[in-house]
């Protein structure tokens, strides 16, 4: 009883009692050293965890545990170091210009950045109301980031090629582990609507997502880099012509192989996306997808100007694939068949941008949903009960071949995808007509990553008149 | 007469004969504009001087505002229009808007001074003070409750200040350095606001006025000033035939405006404020074009496609062009009063040249003023938009053009409790 009222109060209020004083002392000596003490040995508090997470005992404390709270002491040292961020240009050095000590300068970036990025995540959700964090699904993602955080945290330096080895098994883990985080989230959050408001939880899910597409983006690339650099030595030519890991697949990620297509290579930077080459791609696979029911699907017109511009090609092919498929589904939705008006593309650029507008004449939405078309929580169409049935999810665009259900996060996940190198994403719709989406794409990749980690609560909210403000806040 | 009455009756006199004296107004280029606009009589002395003892204003100025809501607006003049009726709308209309002038008046008084004597603003705030003057005494019991009288005075009332906005927009424009800029945001959205409100109630009840004598019930889908069947598409047709004859007149050439949608579509609305928008829209729509094709080299400048859709409870219009959009640095402040994007080539003009007197008069013809240039049109345009409730976005794709969505609410049972 009387242990238990300490768990939820501060260190500094145990000074008046001497016992408790000794005991507490000797439980973040504990928590503070890096050896996996067995928890079961501290005399304190009895461990009555019931979670199913597989760590190995003494190696990670999960959120049940009574010792968690006294562990987080560990990530206060990351919480208050600063991210560093990249540019798109700089990734595309390293794979350019590769050699070993190229590859294991990257790989100790990742290595100190990772754990980084996770712990202000982990801080945000701790930040999150208690009730919320209760919440089933939310904890497993809780523990899952822990798990990861531990796991990557634990990594010494890397000095030569096998180091990297061993880090790349162990990113590819927690990628893998990781796949889950998505569809649990979003369960997580749709269940706790009542406890938390809209848009506490709007900002919240944004930030976390948008650290897991940078964390994905790291981890991936370097594993990319990886591969490449085995390549290159293992060929008897020194020179190998810059395409190449761009032609052929990465690493041996199961989803990667099932896309038909030549060019893989997820998530590796392409030079040059051509923005015409992009639409169209999207176009064959939406148009694959929405005939699945022996349905014809619209007519898409391109005009405008081709453009080139630096990006992670997976990036801007979910959200234009997204855009598309959105409109063809209401296309069809509100027109006879034989009679589908045509989606209408533009592509334009400037000196710094590139533009997509895409536009339908799928009926438009009525105000009510168009106010919560980027909202994680309470949407009236939302479907998120259908995650359920989904247990990974990476949010790549190879998915759309075994995800038909319309899962609902595919807006908030495309302006996550765009506002990450500083772009922007807008719809708009005339009610009764259609809608118009505009997507903003810096050309240059000079942008730095679009990482805020200010407070969730402190943010503020977006403009809503005129083109909103571009969120090109970065890490201070 | 104290000293300082003399002076200031002395000013414009002195400004005239003496245009060596360095002042804000002699930099500007349009001095024979300005003759033109502006005579100095014996009777406006009095009035300055007059004003500074005159308790009425403040009396009336502190009186509360008594809103009307449109759905009342819209009874007054519900068919069959009866003298009941009218005689209630004149009775709001006599109390009601000396009320809404004087405090107009009262918000000129408090400008700080040298922006009160830029002669533009000047003229303005005489204008007000006068219109006051002429229709405070119809709300005094005594007087005879004569309507039509009273409409002809409105009528006058609505003349006189039909050009206030360009005048005022010019006038803020060369006092820039003297207020700023937010104070001056202020001002202009409680004056322009105001103004609206003030215009409804007086063509409300000149129309109803004009109504009930010619007993006209051929157009009956009107109720005043509100048209209960207005068609959008005409209307755009109309405003956007009358900016291209605008823009060949400046330009040598205009674009096509292609029009889809709905066109059919009709709904209640106040066909003076959509055409104010249009126009001013299609102003910004068709200039733009105009002159990025020219940079770009083409020989016939790209349509301009306007969208109307009837939705269920707005009517959306979406005016697509290719103009070359808005930088984004600019985008920010296209919102706001005396910024434009139109190059300020006018300031520098050689003064002595005949021709661009004729080419400002052209410019300023039209409603609402010249064809670009002031920096009022788009929030204006955004005002008007959205005193019934609609909205107002402007999308940029800078280096292609921009799409500017317009949604206005259809004016019924809803918009019951708006208040005026």
């Amino acid at each position: 009883m009387h242990m238990h009222s300490i768990r939820f109060s501060k260190v500094r209020h145990f000074s008046s009692h001497a016992r408790v004083t000794q005991q507490a002392s000797h439980i973040l000596k504990e928590a503070t050293t890096h050896a996996p003490s067995p928890v079961v040995s501290c005399t304190v508090f009895p461990l009555t965890s019931n979670s199913t997470s597989t760590a190995t005992p003494g190696s990670v404390i999960n959120a049940d545990s009574n010792l968690h709270f006294y562990r987080n002491k560990l990530l206060d040292e990351y919480v208050q170091k600063d991210t560093t961020p990249i540019t798109l240009r700089q990734l595309l050095f390293y794979e350019r210009q590769l050699n070993t000590d190229r590859l294991l300068k990257s790989a100790n970036y990742v290595r100190q950045e990772l754990p980084v990025r996770i712990s202000h995540r982990i801080r945000e959700f701790q930040n999150l109301p208690f009730i919320v964090g209760t919440n089933p699904h939310i904890q497993s993602v809780y523990d899952i980031y822990w798990q990861a955080f531990e796991r990557l945290r634990k990594v010494p330096p890397i000095r030569t090629l096998e180091d990297n080895d061993n880090f790349c098994i162990k990113l590819i883990e927690s990628l893998e582990s990781h796949m889950v985080a998505i569809p649990n989230l979003v369960l997580g959050i749709s269940e706790c609507e009542q406890h938390i408001d809209s848009d506490r939880i709007d900002r919240f899910m944004h930030a976390t997502l948008r650290s897991r597409v940078s964390r994905r983006v790291l981890a991936e690339q370097h594993l990319a880099l990886s591969q490449q650099l085995k390549r290159i030595l293992s060929s008897s030519t020194t020179t190998t012509t810059i395409s190449s890991p761009l032609t052929t697949s990465s690493y041996d990620h199961p989803k990667a192989l099932t896309m038909s297509r030549n060019k893989i290579s997820h998530d590796t930077v392409f030079s040059s996306c051509s923005a015409r080459d992009t639409v169209s791609q999207c176009v064959k696979l939406a148009r694959a997808h929405s005939t699945a029911d022996n349905v014809q699907s619209p007519d898409v017109m391109i005009d405008g100007q081709d453009a080139t511009f630096t990006y992670i090609f997976d990036h801007i092919e979910y959200v234009i694939y997204q855009l598309l498929s959105n409109s063809f589904r209401h296309t069809i939705a509100t027109h006879p068949q034989n009679n589908l008006p045509p989606i209408k593309v533009t592509i334009c650029s400037n000196d710094a941008d590139v533009f997509f507008r895409i536009s339908d004449q799928g009926g438009g939405m009525s105000a009510s949903i168009y106010n919560q078309l980027w909202s994680y929580g309470q949407r009236p169409h939302a479907r998120f009960g259908n995650f359920r049935n989904v247990s990974q999810l990476a949010a790549r665009i190879t998915e759309h071949d075994q995800v038909t259900v319309p899962l609902g996060i595919g807006l908030p996940m495309s302006r996550v995808y765009t506002e990450y190198w500083g772009g922007d994403i807008n719809i708009v719709t005339m009610d009764g007509w259609g809608t118009d989406a505009y997507v903003r794409i810096p050309k240059f990749g000079t942008q730095l990553e679009n990482l805020d980690f200010v407070s969730v609560s402190e943010e503020e909210g977006r403009e809503d008149e005129g083109w909103p403000m571009s969120h090109r806040r970065f890490v201070v | 007469m104290n000293l300082s009455c003399t002076f200031r009756s002395l000013w414009p006199r002195y400004y005239i004969h003496h245009s060596s004296i360095p002042s804000l107004i002699t930099r500007s280029s349009k001095t024979n504009l300005f003759i033109k606009r502006t005579i100095t009589t014996k009777t406006n002395e009095k009035l300055a001087a007059h004003a500074f003892y005159d308790d009425k204003i403040i009396t009336y100025a502190n009186r509360p505002i008594r809103p009307v809501t449109l759905s009342q607006l819209v009874r007054f003049g519900q068919p069959p229009l009866t003298k009941a009726s009218l005689r209630e709308c004149a009775q709001y209309a006599r109390t009601e808007l000396p009320v809404r002038l004087a405090r107009r008046v009262r918000a000129f008084q408090t400008l700080p001074f040298i922006v009160g004597t830029n002669p533009y603003i000047k003229e303005i705030y005489k204008l007000y003070y006068e219109s006051f003057e002429s229709l405070e005494p119809f709300s005094h019991d005594r007087t005879p409750n004569d309507d039509i009288e009273y409409s002809e005075n409105l009528k006058d009332l609505v003349d006189r200040h039909a050009d206030n906005i360009p005048t005022l927009a010019r006038g803020f424009l060369e006092c820039k350095q003297y207020m700023h800029a937010q104070d001056v945001a202020a001002f202009l959205d409680d004056m322009i606001h105001a103004r609206i409100g003030i215009r409804l109630i007086a063509e409300q009840m000149i129309a109803l006025v004009r109504q009930e004598q010619t007993g006209d019930t051929t157009d009956n889908s009107y109720i005043g000033i509100i048209d209960t069947q207005l068609n959008p598409a005409q209307l755009v047709k109309q405003c956007s035939d009358f900016v291209a004859e605008l823009c060949e007149f400046n330009y040598g050439a205009s674009p096509e405006t292609i029009m889809d949608g709905h066109t059919d579509a009709t709904f209640t609305y106040i066909p003076v404020h959509l055409e104010y928008i249009l126009t001013e829209l299609l102003k910004n729509a068709q200039r733009a074009t105009v002159e990025f094709a020219k940079k770009r080299g083409l020989s016939q400048p790209p349509p301009i496609q306007i969208t109307i859709s009837h939705g269920q409870e707005d009517i959306s219009i979406r005016i697509r062009d290719q103009g070359g959009g808005v930088a984004e640095d600019d985008l920010n402040q296209v919102f706001e009063y005396s910024y434009t994007t139109v190059a300020k080539a006018s300031e520098d003009e050689d003064p002595s040249n005949i021709f661009t007197g004729i080419a400002e008069m052209a410019m300023q013809s039209g409603i609402g003023g010249p064809l670009a240039g002031l920096g009022f049109g788009l929030p204006l345009a955004r005002m008007y938009a959205r005193y019934f409730g609609g909205s107002f976005t402007l999308v940029s794709m800078n280096g292609y053009g921009c799409d500017v969505f317009l949604k206005l609410k259809h004016i019924d049972q809803s918009m019951a409790e708006l208040e005026i």
